[in-house]
């Protein structure tokens, strides 16, 4: 078979397994909303058997990209990879993104970010780039501010390469081959340098998808393996928690990387019942949730076992994970970004 | 006479009255997703229907049979061998919105529960009182009572605390005309009339749709410990595993796998399995430590006569549960062992008398040899339960051929050796064209019981062999098959 998605679902024994940790499965309830369900819509389209709905086309597109299904697959089916075939293949088939993803498809392809906003042309010449991504330094501006200054301080021979989309959403909606045209060119500027990343998506991004779709091999870091805890005074007295993203889900060493500096501030880390690479999504989707109403809800259960910890605090290492629980948390506990408490712990 | 088409649709119509739009659905999108299980078939129906009670259950079942349309419930869509198809089309009933707990009794040693709780959210409500449902399916953590009701499944601690039927006490069913019933009891034992909670325990949704279930609980083990042993022959591990149950030892679970099934459990776990040894036995048992530490011994010294290649002991949560992650994986895990070929349930349930463990396993892998297919051996052996997966090439007519024949004379010779079928999966369709090997005398009084129960056979018809012999598995692949 020549297909390698076609190969990878009949691989599929479709024993059920990723239902049980599928967060939008969860707060729907429809098999067509579940990991199996939207393998075998898949498996429909390239088969000619299913016909195009459009509540296909929102199962399909209702899938939060984070990665868990594949954890718990015992048979390892790559269910992202097929998720991107499918919303491909949904597209060809009438399906329409949403306004909002539209406009950041064609604000990708266009001005190289989500937002649209014309950026000088950049060229990097140094071995080691920081790659801020577009979310951090185009939306959150404070958290930019403490970005950089942990990269100033931990990293001060990088040269930052600001504001630009690692291409991950064009990917995520399904437009496959223009990811694939995106990271090419954005290689160019990367390839054979050091890469380091604070933003988990971009991480992700770079490190797994430009591999598996694109079949380009990055040198990618996070930001968080590069701070000295021997520099951060003690800073926090509070009790903790770290909500772990999707998208570091596989890189364990990070994850307790952002714990011991946590310690290292002074702050008692307590663990929820999910997290590592069984964390669970906040509901974003990385901005690209077609259904708020369903992302919400995510969030909302994310937010009850954070505060099931007892903990102060909820730690984030990715600022979307941030705007996400914020909304479902605040006022009553706490959510803020692991950079912010760290750059002002920077002795 | 109206069309059945329109008798579909009508009662779609009037069902959507009962459920509410949110609650059905003939969306293209809907049914393919919903035509798929965990077995190798695929078939369609024509509405889903999401009940959340007994009452619209029932009133369901009233208009499926004013228009005589076929019903077929489905629990998590689990079943191996397509017992939660809608194989004549019509409506799919998913349960999965009841699931409440609905009483919790551990005085009387029972919890009532709805069908549509997981196996897994039933023991996390139990835990809480030091209880639990012993059974442990291997997809205990999706599948739902609803569905091991439906196939009387069971699983590692069935050897010693028996399979679902064992803990079901009673049951409310709704009847193919719409009527409830309730059967059973809410006592340990009853000797008043007919046990029927038990016959429809098993019976896959094909006498009644099971609203509730009153199951009795067992209380949590003390202390667990683990002996695991390897083997240079698989069939030296099935002569320890009968051994050690014919020397009265009651373990809390006696698994077994072959070297194809340890390569694919390793392949997904990683928890450092010896990947060349031909066969591997898991024996565990639990309740008081010092007692559980005299029968690991023996037990050890036992498996030591059967000259094991190593063996291993642990009373580590942690070990016990990277073996058990390990040892669940396997079913799906075998699909990525041998260069594209799928796992395919087929004679994947197979149960023998205990003492006829070592001649099942030899007996199978030659016919596995006799026809040139792959297959992988495992199951809870204790009972003398055995799950022999087909590795195949599945977009190929001629291995499917093949493998018929070679599941044909696996039943042949499991029944006999004394064993039947199905140890825990049931029947469905897959298994449905080997009925006659093993109910010769028996499966027309099962049609009888079917016809006086479901006189127009709506309640998951194409099932068990109950309307005719079946001839073939080769029959609605949800593989693109040339030719089927």
């Amino acid at each position: 078979m020549k297909d390698e998605i076609l190969r990878e679902i009949l691989t599929c024994t479709e024993c059920g397994y990723c239902k049980q940790v599928c967060p939008i499965y969860d707060v729907v309830g429809w098999e067509t909303f579940s990991p199996r369900g939207r393998i075998n819509l898949t498996y429909g389209f390239l088969l000619e058997a299913l016909k195009y709905t459009e509540k296909a086309g929102s199962a399909l597109f209702s899938c939060l990209g984070c990665g868990v299904g594949e954890i718990r697959c015992p048979s390892k089916i790559r269910i992202r990879k097929i998720m991107f075939r499918g919303k491909q293949e949904a597209l060809k088939r009438g399906a329409k993104p949403t306004k909002k993803q539209a406009e950041l498809l064609e604000n990708v392809l266009k001005a190289k970010n989500i937002y649209g906003k014309k950026l000088p042309e950049r060229k990097v010449s140094k071995d080691v780039v920081f790659f801020s991504g577009c979310i951090i330094p185009l939306e959150e501006e404070s958290v930019h501010k403490s970005v950089l200054k942990l990269v100033s301080e931990f990293l001060p021979g990088a040269e930052v390469l600001d504001g630009i989309c690692c291409g991950r959403p064009l990917l995520a909606l399904g437009e496959v081959e223009k990811f694939r045209s995106y990271a090419e060119e954005l290689a160019r500027e990367l390839q054979d340098r050091e890469v380091v990343v604070a933003c988990p998506s971009c991480y992700e991004a770079l490190k797994t998808w430009y591999q598996e779709e694109a079949g380009i091999s990055l040198n990618v870091k996070h930001l968080l393996e590069y701070v000295d805890d021997g520099r951060l005074a003690k800073s926090l007295s509070s009790k903790v928690v770290v909500h772990d993203p999707c998208s570091l889900r596989r890189e364990p060493d990070v994850l307790r990387k952002c714990r011991s500096l946590l310690e290292s501030l002074g702050a008692k880390v307590v663990e929820p019942s999910k997290k590592f690479e069984w964390t669970l999504c906040c509901g974003s989707g990385h901005k690209l949730m077609s259904e708020e109403e369903l992302g919400r809800r995510v969030s909302e259960k994310r937010g009850e076992d954070l505060v099931k910890t007892g903990a102060d605090v909820v730690v984030t290492i990715c600022p979307e994970c941030a705007r996400m629980l914020k909304a479902s948390l605040q006022p009553k506990v706490k959510v803020v970004d692991v950079y912010t408490l760290l750059s002002g712990a920077v002795a | 006479m109206p069309s059945m088409k329109n008798n579909v649709a009508r009662a779609v119509e009037e069902i959507e009255d009962i459920v509410g739009s949110g609650n059905l659905s003939t969306d293209e999108a809907d049914i393919y997703a919903y035509s798929f299980d965990a077995s190798v078939h695929s078939s369609r129906p024509d509405a889903v229907a999401r009940p959340s009670s007994v009452e619209e259950v029932s009133q369901i079942m009233s208009i499926a049979y004013k228009y005589e349309v076929p019903v077929t419930p489905r629990g998590a869509g689990t079943s191996l061998c397509g017992a939660s198809l809608a194989w004549r089309g019509g409506i799919l009933l998913d349960m999965t919105r009841m699931r409440k707990v609905k009483d919790v009794r551990i005085e009387d040693l029972y919890v009532v529960v709805e069908p549509g709780l997981t196996y897994r959210e039933v023991n996390e409500a139990l835990e809480k009182y030091g209880f639990f449902f012993p059974p442990d399916p291997a997809s205990g953590d999706v599948c739902t009572i609803g569905g091991m009701v439906g196939c009387n499944a069971s699983g590692a601690h069935s050897v010693k605390y028996g399979a679902t039927r064992d803990h079901v006490l009673g049951l409310e069913v709704v009847l193919a005309d719409g009527r409830i019933v309730r059967t059973g009891s809410r006592t340990l034992k009853h000797s008043s009339g007919y046990q029927l909670a038990k016959l429809f325990v098993g019976s896959e949704g094909t006498l009644g749709v099971v609203t509730e279930a009153t199951i009795k609980v067992t209380p949590l083990p003390e202390y667990v410990s683990t002996l695991v042993a390897f083997f240079d022959r698989l069939e030296e591990a099935g002569r320890a595993i009968s051994s050690i149950i014919s020397k009265g030892l009651i373990p809390y679970s006696l698994e077994i796998m072959d070297n194809t099934c340890i390569r694919a459990a390793e392949s997904y776990a990683r928890i450092g399995l010896p990947t060349d040894a031909e066969g591997m036995i898991i024996v565990e048992f639990d309740g008081k430590p010092s007692v559980v530490s005299e029968q690991i011994d023996e037990a050890r010294r036992i498996v030591e006569k059967f000259e094991p290649v190593s063996l291993e002991f642990s009373d580590d949560p942690n070990r016990r549960m990277q073996l058990w992650k390990a040892r669940k994986s396997v079913l799906p895990a075998l699909s990525r062992l041998e260069g594209g070929l799928v796992s395919t349930s087929l004679a994947d349930d197979m149960v023998v008398p205990m003492s006829k463990i070592a001649d099942a396993l030899k007996a199978y892998n030659a016919i596995a040899g006799k026809y040139d297919v792959v297959i992988g051996l495992y199951g809870h052996a204790g009972d003398g339960n055995l799950h022999a997966k087909f590795l195949l090439n599945v977009t190929d007519l001629e291995s499917w051929k093949k493998a018929f024949k070679a599941c044909w004379e696996i039943y042949e010779r499991t029944v006999s050796l004394g064993g039947a079928l199905s140890g825990e999966h049931g029947v469905g369709f897959t298994k449905s064209p080997f009925m006659k090997l093993e109910h010769a005398s028996d499966l027309d009084v099962m049609r009888i019981i079917k016809k006086a129960l479901d006189p127009k056979n709506i309640l998951n018809p194409g099932k068990l062999a109950l309307e005719k012999d079946v001839d073939s598995f080769v029959y609605k692949l949800r593989y693109p098959v040339e030719g089927v």
